[in-house]
């Protein structure tokens, strides 16, 4: 099989959650890459967007919100390149059994990482750490056949600003979790000790995703129609992101 | 009614997170969220909806959530952390 790899730039929240919508229901095999503009925290298709998101905090400084398609938790979402790995469940490149599919897919990330000279692991149910700290996360959902797995990984990270939206109760958890959260969670300039490219891992991930031919493209019109629609009528829309 | 708020970290899992709205001991309105993974999403909903009308017993949940998510597939959680999450209703 086939697959397109696709680099669609840097969208809202609301376009990049509808691309990969619209991608998962075109059924082309695919594997993507994207930024966001502005910064923007997605929350996972369960949780409540006003217990998990500081909305003023993230308005003042120009921070999108959106819920995803897939279950997980909150990420902010900046100083990051995330894929998506769109396939059929038929393809065979994924089990079909969810939570090994997980390990195989973060498997992808770990061999791109091991190009840049970063030695990663799986950490299930759906991270990626180096040295026992957090560098990816990743969220599946399988619909109609399908398999969509979107992930992160963090170029640089500002925990300090992460966690000023990142809702936190107590003000003493708060101060816990930074300090918790810097020990926990690293990027690639962290690791590596200098400034790393979104094109750079990019570049090491494509190779490193064992999906067979992979050939460079576009979405297609059809596509780019069904993304504008479901962001007008759905990622930008209150009744979807405060669905819960 | 009375509003009770409930997290509840299972065990090398998932955070659950309940909202539900109790008239006595009956359950008015329940959502069930969290950063776990549930497939397909949607049961969530029916879910939500199943425990409408019931008590928060041990026997009543079970049954309930077994019935509702039969054929689903879950991470970070299981029908019994889902179960032991909504027990908490109950001593609040």
């Amino acid at each position: 099989m086939e697959f397109r790899v696709i680099d669609t730039g840097k969208n809202s929240a609301a376009m990049n959650m509808a691309i990969d919508e619209a991608i998962m229901l075109s059924r082309i095999p695919t594997l993507r890459f994207y930024d966001w503009q502005p910064p923007a925290v997605s929350i996972g298709y369960f949780q409540g967007m006003t217990q998990e998101v500081d909305l003023k905090a993230a308005k003042d400084i120009d921070v999108d919100v959106v819920r995803r398609l897939t279950g997980g938790g909150a990420v902010f979402h900046e100083s990051e390149l995330t894929y998506s790995l769109i396939a059929p469940e038929s393809s065979g490149v994924v089990s079909r059994n969810i939570l090994e599919s997980y390990g195989q897919i973060c498997g992808f990330v770990i061999r791109g990482l091991k190009k840049l000279g970063i030695r990663a692991e799986f950490k299930p149910i759906n991270d990626i750490v180096v040295n026992g700290k957090k560098i990816s996360g990743n969220a599946q959902t399988r619909r109609g056949g399908m398999v969509l797995q979107h992930g992160t990984v963090l170029l640089g990270v500002d925990v300090k600003r992460m966690f000023s939206i990142l809702k936190v109760s107590d003000e003493k958890i708060r101060d816990k979790m930074i300090s918790a959260a810097d020990e926990r969670v690293t990027s690639l300039r962290k690791e590596l000790g200098r400034k790393v490219e979104f094109k750079e891992v990019k570049d090491a991930l494509i190779g490193a995703f064992e999906l067979g031919t992979t050939k460079e493209g576009e979405l297609t019109r059809a596509e780019k129609t069904k993304a504008n629609e479901l962001f007008k009528e759905k990622y930008s829309t209150k009744e979807w992101n405060f669905m819960r | 009614m009375e509003l009770h708020e409930i997290d509840y970290k299972v065990p090398n899992g998932k955070l659950i997170r309940l909202r539900a709205e109790l008239d006595g001991d009956k359950i008015c309105s329940v959502k069930i969220m969290g950063d776990f993974f549930l497939y397909p999403e949607d049961k969530i909903f029916l879910l939500e909806k199943n425990l409408i009308g019931q008590k928060p017993e041990k026997v009543t949940l079970q049954k309930i959530v077994e019935k509702t998510l039969a054929g689903c597939e879950m991470a970070g959680i299981s029908i019994d952390e889902l179960v032991n999450a909504l027990l908490k209703l109950r001593t609040r």
